[in-house]
C-alpha cells in the first residue's frame, strides 16, 4: 500500500500515471489562503453539478475565513457534505475516486479528504429489453455515454480500468471510448485497435457498429465477429477476461471485441446459476443451433434422396403426410422458410398492439389452414418451425440473423444433392468458420485450435472455485483471477 | 484469389448441371414392405407387398377409412428383374425396395437354389442387405404374403415381429438376414440356415378381411423351425426343438426356455437360461475328426412341480445335472438329425478347421459333408442355477406352520 506523500505534485503525478489520466478524470487546481489545493474527481461517476454548487462554491466563498490554522482540519469539519473521510494511502484514494468521491489534496499534507459526491447513475437507466435474464442485475445501457461508462465503472472500481477517448465523425463529432483493464488486456491489440480507430474517416458515427465495421478484418462473413450487448454485467465480465469494450456516444449497444463463436451461445446468466444447470442450458443452445441450420436440409435430403436412412415407422408417417401435396419438397420448404421470415420481420417492426393480432393470423392461416388445405405437409411446417425457433436461441441478434443465411445454404445444397450436399454444406460451414478470426483470436477457439486453459468458459462453464484462469487467448497479463497462485 | 473464385464457380455449376441426381419425391414412391419369390414354369413369380402409409401411420393424416393396410402386386418373369420391371404396368408409383422388411421364399424356389435370387438384391443400389430371409415351409410365398392377421395387418411387420419375439424368448429359430446368408455362402466349411414359417390352413379366406374380423383367424402364419441348406439349395427343415439345438450349437442364443423332467414320476420344471455362452471346436486326433460343443449359462428356475426339495443345496446340484442333461440331449439330437438325415454342417465345425487348421482343411475340403456326417460330436453343458422361484414350499410352510409333511 503506497502512502500519500507530502509533495502535492508528486501525488497528482502518481494519480495521473496510475489511472492513465483518462478524460473523465478531472483535476482542478485552486489556491486557498496560500495553500495549493487540488480537487480530483471522476466526472463519469461523480455528480459534477453538486461539486460545482457546494464544494467549489464553498471553497471560494469561505476563502477569507480560513486565514490561519490547520486548513485540512478546517475543511474536514466545515465542508458541507454528508460524508467526509480522511485518506492516507493510494488504494483507498483510488477506490474513493472511482466510486464517485471528490478527493481534495492539499500541498504539505500526507493525507487527503474524500467527499461523497456520487452521481445518481441509476436514474434514467433502462431495464434490458433484448437480452432478458431472470436472475441477476436488470440495469441496461442507455444512450447516455457518461452513464454507460459509469455503469461499467460501477462494476470494476479498479483504477486499472482505462478509458481512451476519440472524437470521430467529421460532422457528428461523436465520442468513442475504448475501455479495457490495463493490467489484463493484450497491449498490442489495444494499440492496433486505437490505431485503426484513429484512421477512421467518416462523416458521422450513428451507432456503435459503425466503428467496429470500419475497423473489421473479415468483411464478408455472415456470422458476426463482435458482440454488441446492452448489459453492463456482460461488459464487466468480458473486460476482466482481457477484452476491449467500445463505447459510442448515443449508442445503446456496447461492442465487445475480440470474441469467438461459442460466446454467442453464452449468457451472462450462466454465471449466476449452478454450474450443472448452466451447462445443461449450454448443451441445449448448441443443439438448437445445429437443429436450426441442419433440420430443413436434413429433412429434404431424407425425403427426396436418402429414404433408406429413415427408420420404417418414420418413413410411413412421412409418406402418409406427404401424400397429395402439390409442391416438390424443396420448394415447399423454401416457401415455408420465407413465410416464417416474413412473419417474423413484420412482427418485429410493428407496434405490439398490431403484431400480437398479426401473429395469431400468421399462426392459424399459415400453419393450420395451409395444412388442412393440403398445400403443405404438416411435417414441413413442423421442421421449418422447429428450425426457426431454434435459430432464435442466441441472445445476440447478430448470430440470429446469421443463422438464417446458413440455413438456406444448407437447404439449397441438400435439395440438389441430398445427404451428400448436406455434408458439403457442413464442410463449407466448418471451413468458413474455422478460417475466421476476430481481431486475431481464432473464431472457433477454444475448441479449434484447442486451448485447455480457456475451457473454463468455452463450451461448458466451470465452477467458480475452479474458475481461476482468465481466457488466455485475450488476457495476456495477470492470467490468474485470484492473484495468488 | 481469382483462380480460387473460378474453381468455386466451376464447383457451383457441378451442382446445378448434374440436376437432381437420384431425386424422388416420397409421394411418387410406393413403399414395398415384403417381397415373395416363388418358382413357376416360366421362371419366377414375384409378389410385392406395398404398404398403404395412411393406414399404417397414425395421426390425423392416417385413419383413411376402410382401405386395406397393404396391397399386393404379383407378376411373372424369367428373371426377378424382369418380373419387377413388368410390375410397372400395374402400379401407379415406382416400387421402392429400400425399405423392405422381409424376403419370403417359397419352398420350391428355395429348393431350386438361391444363387439366381441373390444377384438382384446384391446389385440393386436401393436395397439394403440387412433384412431377414424366411422360407415358407409348406407352400408359396405368394400365399403367405396375402394372409391378413388381426393385430399386425402388414404381413412383413407381422413376420418380423414374430421372428424378433421368438429370437428373444426361446431362440427356436435361426434368425438369419440376407447379408449373413451371403457370408455363409462365401465361407468354406459352413452351410447357411434360415428361419422358416408355416401357413396353417391355406384357404381363400386368409386373404380377406373376414380373416381378421374373428378372434380366431382361420389362416395364420407360424414360425416353425429352420431351413437347412447345402450350398445355396434348401435340403430340408429342422423341427422347433432341433432349431433350438442348432441355435445353442451355433451360439446365437439370447435366452433358452427349457423344460426338464425332475422326478421319476412325470413331473416337470421350467428353467430360463440366460447369458448363454457356447464354445465349439473341432479336434483332429489320429486322422479322426471330433467335435466339441460347450455351453455355459445362468439358470433361473421359474416353475418347479417336483417333490424334491429345491431349497436343499444338494438337490440343486441334482436339478442342475438334469438341466445339463436335457440341454446335451437337445444338442445331440439336433446334430444327429444334421448328420444322418441332412448331411449338412450348418454349425460350422468345418469352418473351425478352415480357420485354425488350414493345412488339414485342404484334405477335407472336397468331401467335408461326408466327414461331418460321420464325425463324433460331444456336447457338454455346464449351466449353473443362480436363482430359484418356487412358491410351493413357502405355501406349504405357511399352511403347516413350518412342519414338514
Amino acid at each position: 500500500m503506497k502512502k500519500l506523500g507530502v509533495d502535492l505534485k508528486k501525488n497528482i503525478d502518481f494519480i495521473k500515471d496510475s489511472t492513465g489520466y483518462g478524460p473523465d478524470l478531472v483535476i482542478k487546481e485552486m489556491i486557498i489562503s496560500n495553500n495549493k489545493i487540488n480537487i480530483v474527481f471522476n466526472e463519469a461517476v461523480a455528480d459534477a453539478k453538486f461539486i460545482d454548487r457546494f464544494v467549489l462554491n464553498y471553497l471560494s466563498v469561505e476563502e477569507k475565513k480560513i486565514k490561519k490554522g490547520d486548513i485540512f482540519e478546517y475543511l474536514r469539519k466545515y465542508i458541507p457534505t454528508h460524508k467526509t473521510t480522511k485518506l492516507d494511502n493510494f488504494d483507498n484514494l483510488f477506490y474513493s475516486l472511482m466510486s464517485g468521491f471528490t478527493i481534495i489534496l492539499i500541498d504539505g499534507y500526507d493525507e487527503a479528504l474524500a467527499l461523497e459526491t456520487k452521481a445518481q447513475l441509476d436514474s434514467g437507466i433502462n431495464e434490458t429489453q433484448n437480452e432478458m435474464i431472470f436472475k441477476g442485475p436488470k440495469d441496461g445501457f442507455s444512450e447516455n455515454y457518461q452513464t454507460n461508462i459509469g455503469l461499467i465503472r460501477k462494476r470494476i472500481k479498479s483504477e486499472k480500468l482505462f478509458l481512451e477517448e476519440f472524437i470521430l465523425g467529421t460532422k457528428s463529432k461523436t465520442k468513442v471510448g475504448v475501455m479495457y483493464v490495463d493490467d489484463v488486456v493484450s497491449k498490442p491489440l489495444v494499440k492496433e485497435i486505437t490505431r485503426k480507430i484513429k484512421r477512421i474517416n467518416i462523416d458521422a458515427i450513428i451507432n456503435s457498429n459503425y466503428v467496429v465495421e470500419l475497423i473489421l478484418e473479415n468483411k464478408r462473413n455472415v456470422l458476426s465477429d463482435y458482440i454488441a450487448t446492452e448489459r453492463p454485467d456482460t461488459v464487466a465480465f468480458n473486460l476482466l477476461e482481457g477484452k476491449i469494450a467500445i463505447i459510442v456516444e448515443n449508442a445503446q449497444n456496447i461492442i465487445i471485441i475480440p470474441t469467438n463463436f461459442f460466446e454467442f451461445f453464452h449468457s451472462i446468466e450462466d454465471n449466476y446459476q449452478k454450474v450443472i444447470n448452466a451447462n445443461y442450458t449450454r448443451v441445449i443452445r448448441i443443439t438448437a443451433f445445429m437443429i436450426s441450420i441442419l433440420a430443413p436440409g436434413l429433412y429434404i435430403s431424407l425425403v427426396t434422396y436418402n429414404m433408406e436412412a429413415l427408420p420404417d415407422p418414420i418413413l410411413m408417417s412421412f409418406a402418409s403426410q406427404r401424400a397429395g401435396v402439390p409442391l416438390p419438397t424443396i420448394l415447399e420448404t423454401i416457401a415455408m422458410i420465407f413465410t416464417f421470415e416474413i412473419l417474423k420481420e413484420t412482427d418485429s417492426r410493428l407496434p405490439t398492439a398490431i403484431s400480437s393480432s398479426l401473429s395469431i393470423v400468421g399462426a392459424i392461416v399459415l400453419g393450420q389452414a395451409a395444412v388442412s388445405a393440403g398445400l403443405v405437409a404438416p411435417i414441413t411446417v413442423v421442421v421449418v418451425a422447429i428450425s426457426g425457433i431454434s435459430g432464435m436461441i442466441s441472445s445476440y441478434m447478430d448470430m440470429r440473423v446469421g443463422v438464417r443465411i446458413w440455413r438456406v445454404i444448407f437447404v439449397i445444397l441438400s435439395g440438389f444433392l441430398g445427404i451428400f450436399g448436406l455434408t458439403m454444406a457442413g464442410f463449407l460451414f466448418l471451413i468458413t468458420v474455422s478460417n475466421m478470426k476476430s481481431f486475431g483470436v481464432p473464431y472457433f477457439s477454444p475448441l479449434a485450435p484447442f486451448n485447455k486453459d480457456s475451457q473454463s468458459n468455452g463450451l461448458a462453464i466451470t465452477n467458480k472455485r475452479k474458475f481461476k484462469m482468465r481466457d488466455s487467448l485475450t488476457a495476456r497479463k495477470n492470467q490468474y483471477r485470484t492473484g495468488v497462485r | 484469389m481469382y483462380k480460387l473464385k473460378g474453381v468455386f464457380i466451376v464447383f457451383l455449376f457441378m451442382f446445378f448441371t448434374s440436376g437432381c441426381w437420384d431425386y424422388y419425391e416420397l409421394n411418387d414412391m410406393s413403399i414395398v414392405t415384403a417381397i415373395g419369390i416363388d418358382l413357376t414354369e416360366n421362371g419366377y413369380l414375384i409378389t410385392l407387398q406395398v404398404a398403404n402409409p395412411s393406414q399404417i401411420a397414425g395421426g390425423e393424416s392416417g385413419n383413411g377409412g376402410d382401405e386395406a393396410a397393404t396391397v399386393t402386386y404379383e407378376k411373372e418373369g424369367r428373371t426377378i428383374g424382369e418380373a419387377i420391371g413388368n410390375l410397372m404396368f400395374q402400379t401407379p408409383r415406382i416400387p421402392y425396395l429400400g425399405h423392405k422388411q422381409i424376403l419370403l421364399v417359397g419352398d420350391e424356389a428355395a429348393k431350386d437354389g438361391f444363387y439366381n435370387i441373390l444377384d438382384y438384391f446384391m446389385a440393386h443400389t436401393q436395397t439394403k442387405k440387412i433384412f431377414p430371409v424366411v422360407i415358407v415351409r409348406n407352400g408359396k410365398a405368394n400365399d403367405a404374403i396375402k394372409i391378413l392377421e388381426p393385430l399386425e395387418k402388414n404381413t412383413a411387420l407381422n413376420i418380423k415381429g414374430m421372428l424378433e419375439t421368438t429370437a428373444i424368448n426361446n431362440s427356436m429359430i435361426s434368425n438369419r438376414k440376407l447379408d449373413e446368408v451371403l457370408i455363409c455362402l462365401f465361407t468354406e466349411g459352413r452351410h447357411p440356415s434360415v428361419s422358416s414359417i408355416e401357413i396353417t390352413n391355406i384357404t381363400e379366406k386368409g386373404e380377406k378381411t373376414e380373416n381378421i374380423s374373428t378372434s380366431d383367424p382361420e389362416s395364420m402364419l407360424i414360425i416353425r423351425g429352420s431351413a437347412v441348406f447345402i450350398k445355396d439349395k434348401v435340403v430340408g427343415y429342422l423341427s422347433d426343438i432341433d432349431s433350438l439345438g442348432h441355435s445353442i450349437a451355433r451360439g446365437t442364443v439370447n435366452t433358452i426356455n427349457i423344460t426338464f423332467p425332475c422326478d421319476d414320476k412325470e413331473n416337470f420344471g421350467t428353467a430360463i437360461i440366460s447369458r448363454v455362452k457356447r464354445k465349439h471346436e473341432t479336434i483332429i486326433e489320429k486322422k479322426e475328426v471330433k467335435g466339441k460343443v460347450n455351453v455355459k449359462g445362468d439358470v433361473a428356475i421359474v416353475e418347479y412341480n417336483c417333490k424334491l426339495n429345491i431349497e436343499n443345496p444338494e438337490n440343486i446340484k441334482k436339478v442342475e445335472k438334469q438341466i445339463n442333461k436335457e440341454i446335451e440331449n437337445i444338442v445331440s439330437n439336433t446334430i444327429k438329425t444334421l448328420q444322418e438325415d441332412l448331411k449338412s454342417d450348418i454349425v460350422g465345425f468345418g469352418e473351425y478347421i478352415y480357420r485354425y487348421m488350414y493345412k488339414d482343411w485342404k484334405k477335407y475340403k472336397d468331401n467335408w459333408d461326408e466327414v461331418f456326417s460321420k464325425m463324433d460330436i460331444e456336447p457338454k453343458s455346464e449351466v449353473k442355477i443362480t436363482s430359484v422361484a418356487s412358491t410351493k414350499k413357502v405355501i406349504k410352510d405357511v399352511k403347516n406352520d413350518g412342519k414338514e409333511e
